[in-house]
């Protein structure tokens, strides 16, 4: 029997009892939507993440301190400017910044009652190369500035709106007044940068340090600190940071006369860590979600269990006129393929719609790839396989006298 | 059923009578390839169907056979042009062959008209006559009518009878089962069952009507 014919009679058949085909799809449907919703978000917060780390360059490095057990530490362990001068010369690094990293601090806002955290990083001159923020008004953190350990602050603009209610040129050169535990110091605006996080930061109001950026010297003067948080440079060669990688950790290991105290992460490995993460959670998920496909199929095989004996005379006819066991098994299979290919379909349709609003009130992305949609075809018409061929099977070895006699 | 002994020449209009119980409907199923005989041979256009393997039978059913049965046997969701080519479907008929060849099976029972209908539009002698259409629309060897004019009323029983007595004066095989003699007369032979044993064969006197 032709293909299209078997198709297009399945087709009729199908149609042919609306109500019964939608509460049979509905099992693979809901399979099939949450599969895709939940990939979609999981994909979305993958995306995320990867733009995060594209905003920060590709290539970069991050030297840092062990997290070991504090016994094994001594203060002569910490970074300090020494070893950022002693990194500054080596050959294979294109930037290189040391930075200080304080959270503790708050900043007024303008609205004189309020005030909130103040996430500072005091930099290098070669930090906005390394970062390559959005400069909108005014000049970033200057070798000068750091000389002369000057006051002075780089802004986003999020924080400029919060601080003087307004962002635009003349906010460079006006004061924004930060509070420590030694008591409240003021720095002068030199630079306001684009926050790349705005959208997200906007859901959340103050819960968001307002981060910003100044002068390593001026940082560790405020902070009384002659350490460094981390080291960040960037590669020249951006696809062979291992070697570099190894080559700074024996160096600052000889230098504190210490041995595998010292890390050198490059961007993509931290990001490869962090997707691997994202993607079993979201694997682990899809194939809780995926167990309801089990039970839609089981309802498709149910269902055509039933179509089969009711059209047992139907079955007889068509053997009598020279079906053979393959025609009709192939043709109720077809019945069940289509049965899970549509409920496949409207499942893509209303996982995209769910992951949409899911991603919307979670404030995160919704990513449908074209993989996930072709995964979720091809399993929704394997269910149909797996779990028509059985009825099928039955349907193709009625004894066609017996078929004909059925009432 | 033992013993029987049954020979149908091409171009015979054989009915076939007998009680229920009689093994007339054995014979049928025999004959339409839909069982085989447990001892015994039944050789069908040169072919012994008892030692053809199932697989064939459906093949066989298909090109060589032509079923037209008491309740009709349409499928309900189908137009009687698409039940007609239903049997050429699984003979593999390309569509264009597959449509001319199925309205000229409805012509030729005198349904041109209705080819779009679906059953349930139909009267009972009309569902006949698509079933008919159905059945030699293969060109097969023999068509085997079980009761084809049980569940009629006279005038329709009429009409079905012309039409198989047409066909066969156009060379058709006919072979029919009915219990009911003023059909039978209709044919050229009766062979009468009893007890699962043929108990007379002879031709029908003078040809009525």
């Amino acid at each position: 029997m032709h293909l299209t014919e078997n198709i297009k009679s399945a087709f009729n058949n199908v149609l042919g009892n609306k109500m019964r085909t939608f509460l049979t799809m509905l099992g693979i449907i809901i399979g099939i939507a949450s599969v895709i919703a939940i990939t979609s978000i999981g994909n979305g917060s993958q995306k995320q993440i990867e733009d995060q780390f594209d905003d920060l360059g590709v290539g970069r490095m991050t030297v840092s301190l062990r997290n070991n057990s504090p016994r094994n530490m001594y203060t002569s362990d910490a970074l300090t400017l020494d070893d950022y001068e002693l990194l500054k010369n080596q050959s294979g690094i294109k930037y290189i910044s040391p930075t200080y990293q304080a959270n503790y601090y708050s900043v007024k806002l303008f609205d004189p009652k309020e005030t909130n955290t103040a996430q500072i990083t005091g930099v290098g001159a070669d930090y906005y190369d390394i970062m390559a923020p959005e400069l909108l008004y005014g000049e970033y953190i200057s070798q000068e500035n750091i000389d002369s350990k000057s006051k002075v602050v780089v802004i986003t603009d999020t924080t400029a709106q919060k601080v003087f209610g307004y962002c635009d040129e003349s906010v460079v050169g006006q004061q924004i007044s930060i509070k420590s535990w030694k008591g409240s110091q003021k720095y002068t605006v030199t630079g306001i940068v684009k926050n790349p996080n705005a959208e997200a930061e906007m859901q959340y109001e103050n819960e968001y340090p307002e981060s910003m950026v100044m002068p390593i010297s001026t940082a560790q003067r405020l902070f009384g600190q002659k350490t460094l948080t981390n080291i960040t440079l960037v590669a020249e060669d951006p696809d062979n940071t291992d070697a570099l990688s190894e080559k700074i950790v024996a160096m600052l290991d000889n230098f504190h006369n210490t041995s595998d105290k010292y890390s050198c992460e490059s961007t993509t490995e931290q990001l490869e860590a962090m997707n691997e993460v994202t993607g079993t959670v979201t694997l682990l998920i899809s194939s809780v979600a995926a167990i309801s496909l089990i039970v839609g199929g089981i309802g498709v095989m149910n269902i055509m269990m039933v179509t089969v004996t009711e059209r047992t005379r139907e079955i007889g006819i068509r053997k009598s006129i020279g079906a053979k066991n393959s025609d009709i098994m192939f043709q109720f299979v077809v019945e069940a393929i289509i049965l899970t290919f549509m409920g496949g379909i409207l499942g893509i349709v209303f996982g995209f719609i769910a992951g949409l609003a899911a991603g919307k009130i979670m404030g995160m992305e919704s990513v449908v790839s074209i993989n996930s949609i072709i995964i979720a075809v091809v399993i929704s018409s394997a269910i149909g396989i797996i779990f028509g061929v059985y009825p099928a099977r039955k349907a193709a070895l009625l004894d066609p006298i017996e078929a004909l006699r059925y009432e | 059923m033992a013993g029987v002994d049954l020979w149908v020449k091409p171009g015979e209009f054989v009915s076939i009578m007998g009680s229920s119980g009689s093994g007339k409907s054995t014979m049928m199923n025999i004959l339409g390839c839909l069982d085989k005989p447990t001892r015994g041979s039944y050789i069908l256009d040169g072919i012994d169907i008892s030692k053809t393997p199932d697989k064939k039978l459906s093949e066989i059913r298909n090109k060589k056979i032509g079923f037209v049965f008491q309740s009709f046997n349409l499928l309900p969701k189908m137009s009687a042009l698409e039940n007609v080519e239903l049997p050429m479907l699984y003979a593999g008929v390309e569509k264009t062959a597959r449509r001319k060849r199925a309205m000229e099976a409805l012509e030729r029972v005198g349904l041109a008209e209705r080819v779009k209908h679906k059953p349930n539009e139909m009267s009972g002698g009309q569902r006949q006559r698509v079933a008919i259409a159905r059945a030699l629309v293969n060109d097969p060897a023999v068509i085997l009518a079980d009761e084809p004019t049980g569940n009629l009323d006279s005038k329709s029983t009429f009409e079905i009878i012309d039409i198989f007595r047409r066909l066969n004066e156009e060379g058709s095989t006919i072979v029919m089962v009915t219990h009911e003699p003023d059909v039978a007369a209709y044919t050229k032979r009766i062979v009468t069952f009893k007890d699962g044993r043929k108990i007379s064969d002879e031709p029908v006197k003078g040809g009525n009507a």
